[in-house]
């Protein structure tokens, strides 16, 4: 029986990720540890990522919060509001919209710049100079994007919660350490738990996907173009699996 | 007369002068068959030049020789080692003492010039005092004369400007052989005669020896000592210039016309 040829070249594309990360894992935990390349790689990823992670955090938080305001205030149950938003922030917008971003960010620069070192012949250059370039490029910056985003998800869930208290400020008069308590009396280990843990796999995802294109770029400025758009189409489609996935293990062990 | 290589022999160099062996090399991608039973030897201090039409497999030959492809048979002897036997650590020897130049010139984007300098030095371990490396990176420059590039970013600097940089990278390691790669492609004709001086210049000072892949024919009448003409896979000439300027092969002579 014949495939149809769409489904043959998914599948070949599937395969070659999964030979991709699996060199990844076979290269990772054998020395030589590229740590200078790692931190600096940190530095992009997370550091300079921040301005935006931070600014989109805020207003998801103060914009949410406006929205559910009016749902609540209908059904009388408008003290709620710091409980609601932070729930949500927590559990699922925050790691999810902050993934979505990191991979229109990091997932195209990581694309586009291992995408144009292939077409421009840098990455054999590193490999005469004594380097194993896939340990330098692609296993720093994928364990850079996994650990990255995490601290990221966190720190943009941080700014969320005080958009939302700045959210509720708007139409009512709600103190910070009421606001503050309201949002701990309601959250949990198990609310916090796998959220952070789920990013971890999409920060790996938005990296493993990223450097695959890129490093298996076609040549011409189109096949740089083309890595970085599908390492974003991609990435962002993975993270909404990975999530669909995560919902259903909690749920299967009892965090839901 | 097809398939037989035509050969000009004026001097008969010893084999003890081959720093660079290659035989029956053979490699082919899919059904495409690139080198099919290349055979050619180089010498100390010798500038030869592969010749051959784009697409020919002249790239590939070079990549074979660094170890960036893997031939399906044939040997490379660089300097009494197989290079096809070496393990990853050997081979990362034998790369210090080849020097490649990138077509594309291969300059790290995101790194100034002095990082690009430093990079091989550094991944090859070489542990200079801070001070002797800077001195090797600025003589590397002064050599291409690009001192004042130093501090520059790659994207600041004109196309023979990018070239003679990545001569400078090549050159820190003082390498015993350098595999050029087109080094004039893409440049106009007074820079590519720059290149092509530049090329002769840092053979006579480092006494390297050097293959030169190119059908730029200024450029090979400037810096080959001997050409080799690589034909459907095979070397199916070999001589100097002028001894080839002279051939009965077609295809040979048409480089020349």
């Amino acid at each position: 029986m014949q495939l149809p040829k769409s489904l043959q070249a998914f599948l070949q594309e599937a395969g070659n990720l999964a030979a991709f990360t699996g060199r990844f894992f076979r290269e990772a935990f054998r020395p030589r540890y590229e740590w200078r390349e790692f931190i600096r790689q940190c530095f992009i990823i997370g550091y300079k990522s921040l301005p935006l992670i931070g600014v989109t955090g805020f207003i998801m938080g103060l914009v949410l919060t406006m929205q559910l305001r009016p749902s609540l205030v209908d059904y009388g149950v408008e003290a709620q509001l710091p409980a609601m938003v932070s729930l949500a922030i927590i559990r699922e917008i925050g790691p999810v919209i902050t993934a979505l971003i990191f991979a229109g960010k990091i997932g195209s620069s990581i694309g586009a710049e291992l995408g144009s070192m292939k077409v421009t012949e840098q990455i054999d250059a590193m490999e005469v100079s004594g380097t194993n370039p896939f340990k330098y490029l692609v296993v720093t910056r994928v364990a850079a994007a996994t650990l990255m985003l995490p601290v990221l998800v966190i720190l943009s869930d941080a700014i969320s919660i005080y958009g939302g208290y700045l959210g509720v400020n708007i139409k009512a008069n709600t103190s910070w350490s009421l606001f503050i308590m309201q949002v701990f009396d309601i959250l949990d280990f198990s609310d916090v738990i796998p959220a952070v843990v789920k990013t971890f796999f999409f920060g790996f995802a938005v990296g493993i996907i990223g450097c695959y294109k890129g490093y298996n770029s076609k040549k011409g400025t189109e096949g740089v173009g083309a890595s970085a758009n599908t390492a974003v189409v991609l990435s962002s489609l993975v993270v909404f699996i990975i999530d669909l996935l995560a919902v259903q293990v909690t749920d299967l062990l009892g965090l839901n | 007369m097809k398939g037989q290589e035509q050969s000009y022999q004026s001097t008969q160099p010893t084999p003890q002068d081959v720093v660079l062996d290659i035989r029956d090399l053979h490699i082919a991608f899919g059904s495409n068959v690139v080198l099919d039973g290349f055979d050619l030897q180089l010498h100390k201090g010798e500038s030869k030049v592969v010749l051959g039409r784009s697409g020919s497999g002249k790239s590939v030959l070079i990549k074979c020789i660094i170890g960036l492809l893997k031939p399906d048979s044939g040997s490379i002897t660089v300097m009494g080692k197989d290079m096809l036997a070496v393990d990853h650590e050997e081979l990362d020897k034998m790369r210090m003492r080849i020097g490649f130049l990138f077509q594309s010139n291969a300059l790290y984007d995101s790194m100034t010039v002095r990082e690009n300098l430093e990079f091989p030095m550094r991944r090859h371990h070489i542990d200079l005092a801070d001070q002797s490396a800077e001195q090797r990176i600025i003589e590397a420059l002064e050599n291409v004369g690009l001192e004042h590039t130093i501090d520059m970013m790659p994207v600041e600097l004109s196309g023979g400007m990018k070239k003679r940089i990545a001569l400078a990278r090549t050159l820190i390691l003082k390498p015993d052989i350098i595999l050029y790669d087109e080094p004039t492609s893409g440049l106009d004709p007074v820079t590519s005669r720059e290149i092509a001086h530049l090329i002769t210049e840092v053979q006579k000072k480092y006494k390297t020896s050097s293959i030169v892949i190119s059908h730029d024919m200024s450029c090979v009448h400037t810096v080959a000592d001997k050409i080799a003409v690589l034909l459907d896979g095979k070397k199916r000439a070999e001589g100097t210039y002028d001894e080839l300027a002279k051939s009965d092969i077609k295809e040979v002579q048409e480089f020349f016309e």
